[in-house]
């Protein structure tokens, strides 16, 4: 394992925090409606884009990116896997059919009741997870990924399947790609408790540390591991519902970034997770004003972009090689 | 290229073998001829569906979920969805006649063994003229030509009339709700007869690569400023939604601040018409209708 020394590291963090800020910045100047910094002061109507349109998609994109790439750590500690992400373990898919049957069977309910029932049956496709790979004996670390691969694909065949039958596709596309186009204040603000649970879990990550150990040395050692694992699934359940439900999902970034992150600073996740939310954010941020500035005055959406870039960007940081610090 | 030869010969064959009392008609994949009047009809797309109810022609199959309020398909049979037509169903009934477009035409290849097809897409560029089209070639294959003139002379009249209300120098957006996202829908989609025959002046209109849809944000509506804009939820129009969420979607301060809120100028269009029964005759007619009763009460309101 290759660790950067305290300094360098303070002074990449603040580095990325910088980069964010500066990120965050141009994306509350890039959009369709004309905007500077002069007539955001001056004219009413452009104060109001502002404050309705850009901040909150900012902070939307930066929370999402955020929250996504440090569930995609915790899922990687919890199951102690490189490959766990809530998209490649069934998590989203299960959020998404909990979506689809509270839109069927109580179109009329609010968002919030959608996205906990959904939230359930996120918890429930992680128990069913499991369950499973508690039934097998995993030599392969190679085996997890590839079971959680089928087990997904069962899940979004089951939800592909009731969004056929209901003439749902449209709706399932909207929630398994994520798009920022029409977040504007009032309609966003569920992805906030999604933020509130990402600070719970970095509060939290000393103790979910513990999870490294593995099941059997953890609990020679006193650590109440089910409970870790169950609590670091309720919040991961809880996340991702709440990123599906009001954005969208982005696929695989979850398990791109704390990829990226490990390779540089290890297993820690007090000194990990930060770095996979800043990182994510980041990225997604970048992707999200991409979509806005390429196909401008239109939209493009956030998930397919990161899906070209994150790609290239995680396959050029392979093939980069070693880290040479 | 190669069926379109095909079959373009197969009914050239078919032209000279009945040309005595042989009924063309005009397909999208060419003319095709029958010897009579199909009697048992399956058909696929809700337009066409809409129409031949309007002419007085029974249905005997028609797909799953359709959502056509306002055509009475109880007694017939579903026969599969757009997508996947129950084959063996289709192969019992043994239809005389199996109407594909739009969306189902990619199975006219599955189609073709069991049962005589004929593809109705409706070509782009004007879905208006192209609807009267596509009633004549059935009105003339069913034998309801008189029935189907009567249509068109009422179309005319009530276009004629929505025309009066339109004013060329003001702008029209026409966004559609999706799900959670907004699109505009330009004059290269499904609502092309809005500017061609109703003579709106359409925004977006001169975006070429645009074709089905084109996501839009909040503030796009809002700094292309429109003096109308028409609302459309697609999923309440094909019935998969229990509400109507357009209203809920505009009432935002971003779209209070447009030209065509505060004039109070924003129409909220049952989507059924043009987005689902796409070239139906009976939902043109119920476009025009609703447009004519808002755009007056919206215009006269005013004045």
């Amino acid at each position: 394992m290759i660790r950067h020394t305290g300094l360098t590291q303070s002074l990449l963090l603040l580095l990325f925090v910088l980069c964010l800020m500066t990120l965050m910045l141009a994306s509350l100047f890039i959009g369709t409606y004309d905007l500077t910094l002069a007539s955001v002061f001056e004219n009413e109507q452009a104060s109001m884009v502002m404050l309705l349109s850009r901040v909150p998609r900012t902070l939307a994109v930066v929370i999402a990116g955020g929250v996504l790439g440090l569930i995609g750590g915790l899922s990687q500690v919890v199951l102690n896997n490189r490959f766990a992400e809530p998209t490649t373990i069934g998590t989203a898919q299960g959020v998404a059919i909990g979506l689809l049957g509270t839109h069927i069977l109580w179109p009329e309910s609010p968002l919030y009741v959608h996205t906990l029932v959904a939230s359930g049956f996120g918890l429930l496709s992680l128990f069913g997870f499991f369950s499973i790979i508690r039934q097998l004996k995993l030599n392969d670390p190679m085996l997890l990924p590839l079971i959680g691969l089928i087990y997904s694909a069962i899940l979004g065949a089951i939800a592909t399947f009731i969004a056929f039958e209901f003439d749902l596709m449209q709706f399932l596309m909207v929630w398994l790609n994520g798009d920022f186009s029409t977040v504007i204040s009032g309609r966003y603000e569920l992805i906030w408790g999604a933020a509130a649970i990402a600070v719970l879990v970095y509060w939290l990550a000393n103790q979910l540390n513990l999870l490294n150990l593995g099941e059997q040395t953890g609990r020679a050692l006193g650590v109440p591991f089910r409970t870790l694992v169950f609590i670091a699934m309720i919040m991961i359940a809880l996340s991702t519902s709440m990123v599906v439900a009001t954005v969208g999902m982005i696929s695989f970034l979850g398990l791109v970034v704390p990829n990226i992150v490990r390779y540089y600073l290890g297993d820690n996740l007090k000194q990990s997770l930060p770095w996979s939310a800043l990182i994510g954010a980041c990225l997604l941020l970048g992707c999200d004003m991409l979509g806005r500035y390429l196909s401008n005055p239109f939209e493009l959406p956030a998930s397919l972009v990161f899906g070209v870039l994150g790609g290239c960007f995680f396959i050029w940081v392979l093939y980069k090689g070693e880290p040479n610090v | 290229m190669n069926v379109s030869v095909f079959i373009s010969l197969v009914s050239l064959c078919f032209l000279f073998s009945n040309a005595a009392q042989a009924l063309t008609v005009s397909t999208f994949r060419g003319e095709v001829s029958f010897p009579q009047t199909p009697q048992t009809v399956v058909a696929f797309p809700a337009g066409v569906i809409d129409t031949l109810d309007a002419l007085g022609v029974l249905v005997q199959g028609v797909p799953e979920n359709l959502f056509l309020d306002y055509v009475d398909t109880q007694k017939a049979q579903t026969v599969g969805t757009l997508f996947t037509a129950d084959i063996e169903k289709i192969h019992k009934m043994s239809p005389d006649l199996v109407i594909i477009g739009e969306r189902s035409a990619l199975q006219y290849e599955a189609l073709t063994d069991v049962a005589p097809v004929i593809d109705l897409s409706i070509p782009r560029g004007n879905t208006f003229q192209e609807s009267l089209k596509r009633m004549h070639s059935l009105a003339k294959l069913f034998d309801k030509e008189d029935k189907a003139k009567e249509i068109e002379n009422r179309l005319y009249e009530l276009r004629d009339q929505a025309k009066q209300w339109i004013n060329p120098d003001e702008s029209v957006m026409v966004v559609m709700l999706m799900g959670r996202a907004l699109n505009v829908l330009s004059s290269q989609t499904r609502i092309d007869w809005f500017q061609e025959e109703l003579g709106m002046n359409l925004e977006a209109s001169d975006v070429k690569s645009l074709n089905e849809v084109a996501p839009i944000s909040y503030e796009y509506i809002l700094s292309k400023n429109p003096d109308w804009l028409i609302v459309m939820d697609r999923d309440a129009s094909v019935g998969r939604s229990a509400k109507d969420l357009s209203k809920e979607y505009m009432d935002t301060p971003l779209i209070h601040a447009t030209k065509a809120w505060q004039k109070n100028q924003i129409i909220y269009l049952n989507g059924v018409g043009t987005l689902n029964s796409v070239g139906g005759v009976q939902g043109i007619k119920h476009t025009l209708e609703e447009l004519i009763k808002t755009f007056s009460v919206r215009i006269n309101g005013q004045s």
